[in-house]
């Protein structure tokens, strides 16, 4: 079932992914494939963490997913991201984390889906 | 393929998304021939494969980056560590900075060119480190023990002295002639000595100009004197845990001597316009061509100075007194002009080798080396012959006996010197030594059958 649209989200942008590697299509293609198969689970773990208060694996997570929003050209996705990491840091309010990782978790999973048609799309000869 | 440019690079990422990209990049450079690993440990376990450069997540599942920087550097400290992290907190950077990391890359969109710049920066840096780690191994081999050469008894007793002398951080004094090799000797102890991985400063006295040899010495600060714009360390501090190397101290000046003698006696130096105390941890070789005994009685060197600077006394003998060490010597020189010249080996004919036995060198090993150098030029063949070989002493002329030969000798070379002086006008010759013409044709006859050259 496709996924709707979520408000005031990021819309996939590749021109960074494509100037890094002079639009070398295979590497963008295993870099969108990467992407859609790692982030769901990712998604997954850090929500069960944020249930369980468990805030360093929260933050070692979140910073790990930095580098992938950016190749995938979500910003803003990425900036929330930097918020939960920093906000996960011990002595620190984590109360308006699972609101924010709600938001970055639909992000995530409408680009995920978004990718998936790109790839199809755009990428399947390469 | 590994060729001589390739670099071996380790890159330890765990994100599968991030070790994409980092292969990527890495290969874009064919030179670079790289290995991604997703733990420290296997990054650890693998170091024997003698990677040059790592690049190295900060936070890795199963240690943290600063773990295994510490390993790997306790492995080799020379391996070039890159840290990449999209760890922003600039205190984190400075502090694996401080740790020995080369660099610190944030995982950011500038990553791609900022690491290869880094990697390249890296490699001119282990060129340089490798080049100047082989010219050190050239210098430590130039000055061991066995590459001074000669083995006459004068020099077997050197030998001795050198042996002693690298056991302990004595001053050691060299006086010997001109030429006879007191920089090498001086250089040889700091090589061979607990001191050779550190600075050997040669300083020689007799070439700098009087005013500018204090602040050459001891170093001045900032505003000293009229042109001291910036602080300037002296050559004391520069050879610090190494060895300074003072050549014709013969010639200081007795106002700086006294500022000498304190800095030997306290062991500590006080820059010019400073007041801050700098102790020093130095080796001192002097060496002078004078007979300091002599300068003292003369009151041109303190007599206090002279008992501090002696140590041990190394007196290197003129080469006229080194025997065979002529041949050996000559042979080596020889070999090495042949070598810098790429030119083929030239020998030494039997007549060339006596030839040079001959001579009294007045300017010593220097003169020899001169000698066989125009030699080597000289010659038209492989081989040098005593034609090829001559002299040019300043002081050849100044006494004939200077050289040892036979008194038969020396009146064929009378002959033949005469001979060339008036255009081997026989009858002249004849006149002017006050002997018969007959004379002079039967030492012709002799030279000729004798073979003797001059």
């Amino acid at each position: 079932m496709p996924i709707e649209m979520p408000e005031n989200t990021d819309t996939v942008d590749l021109t960074y992914l494509s100037s890094i590697c002079d639009n070398d299509k295979q590497f963008m293609r295993e870099m969108i494939e990467n992407f859609v198969q790692e982030m769901p689970d990712n998604i997954a773990c850090i929500a069960q963490h944020i249930e369980e208060e468990n805030w360093p694996e929260v933050k070692k997570l979140t910073h790990k997913m930095k580098p992938a929003l950016q190749f995938m050209g979500l910003p803003e996705t990425l900036k929330h991201v930097r918020t939960i990491e920093q906000q996960s840091k011990e002595g620190e309010n984590h109360d308006e984390i699972p609101l924010l990782f709600e938001k970055v978790a639909e992000n995530i999973r409408y680009a995920v889906e978004v990718l998936k048609t790109i790839a199809i799309q755009q990428f399947k000869d390469a | 393929m590994h060729t001589e440019h390739s670099v071996k690079i380790f890159a330890v990422e765990d994100d599968p998304t991030y070790s994409k990209f980092l292969s990527y990049v890495l290969s874009l450079n064919p030179d670079f021939e790289y290995q991604v690993f997703k733990t420290g440990k296997e990054c650890i376990d693998n170091l024997h494969h003698r990677p040059t450069i790592i690049t190295l997540d900060y936070s890795l599942p199963d240690m943290s980056g600063e773990e295994v920087m510490r390993k790997i550097k306790e492995f080799d400290p020379q391996i070039m560590v890159i840290i990449i992290s999209a760890q922003e907190d600039i205190s984190t950077a400075v502090q694996l900075l401080k740790l020995g990391a080369y660099d610190y890359i944030t995982k950011d969109e500038e990553t791609k060119n900022r690491l290869l710049n880094t990697i390249n920066n890296a490699r001119k840096n282990i060129s340089l480190i490798n080049e100047i780690n082989s010219l050190k191994q050239e210098i430590n081999q130039k000055y061991q023990f066995e590459s001074i050469i000669g083995n006459s008894p004068a020099m077997n007793s050197i030998f001795g002295m050198l042996e002693k002398a690298i056991k302990t951080n004595i001053t050691v004094s060299i006086t010997g002639e001109t030429g006879t090799g007191k920089e090498v000797i001086a250089k040889a102890i700091h090589y061979n000595s607990d001191k050779k991985g550190k600075p050997f400063v040669a300083v020689n006295i007799a070439a700098i100009p009087r005013d500018l040899i204090e602040s050459e010495l001891f170093g001045y600060e900032k505003g000293a004197f009229t042109g001291a714009a910036t602080r300037r360390i002296g050559k004391f501090e520069e050879a610090q845990e190494g060895t300074i190397f003072l050549d014709e101290i013969g010639e200081m000046e007795l106002s700086l001597q006294a500022k000498l003698l304190r800095t030997i006696q306290e062991r500590e130096v006080i820059r010019i316009g400073g007041n801050q105390i700098i102790k020093l941890n130095v080796r001192i070789v002097v060496a002078t061509h004078r007979n300091l005994a002599e300068e003292v009685k003369r009151g041109a060197f303190r007599e206090d100075l002279y008992y501090r600077l002696l140590g041990l006394p190394i007196q290197l003998p003129p080469l006229r007194d080194r025997g065979n060490d002529v041949i050996l010597l000559a042979k080596f020189l020889l070999n090495q002009f042949c070598a810098e010249n790429n030119m083929q080996g030239t020998l030494l004919s039997k007549l060339a080798q006596e030839k040079l036995l001959r001579y009294h060198y007045p300017g010593n090993v220097r003169e020899l080396k001169s000698v066989v150098e125009l030699a080597a030029v000289m010659a038209d063949n492989e081989q040098i012959e005593a034609d090829d070989i001559s002299f040019n002493s300043i002081r050849r002329e100044e006494n004939f006996t200077m050289e040892e030969l036979s008194l038969r000798e020396y009146t064929f070379r009378i002959i033949l010197h005469f001979l060339g002086k008036y255009d081997n006008n026989v009858l002249l010759v004849a006149k002017k030594l006050k002997i018969g013409k007959s004379t002079i044709y039967r030492y012709l006859k002799e030279i000729e059958e004798e073979n003797y050259v001059s």
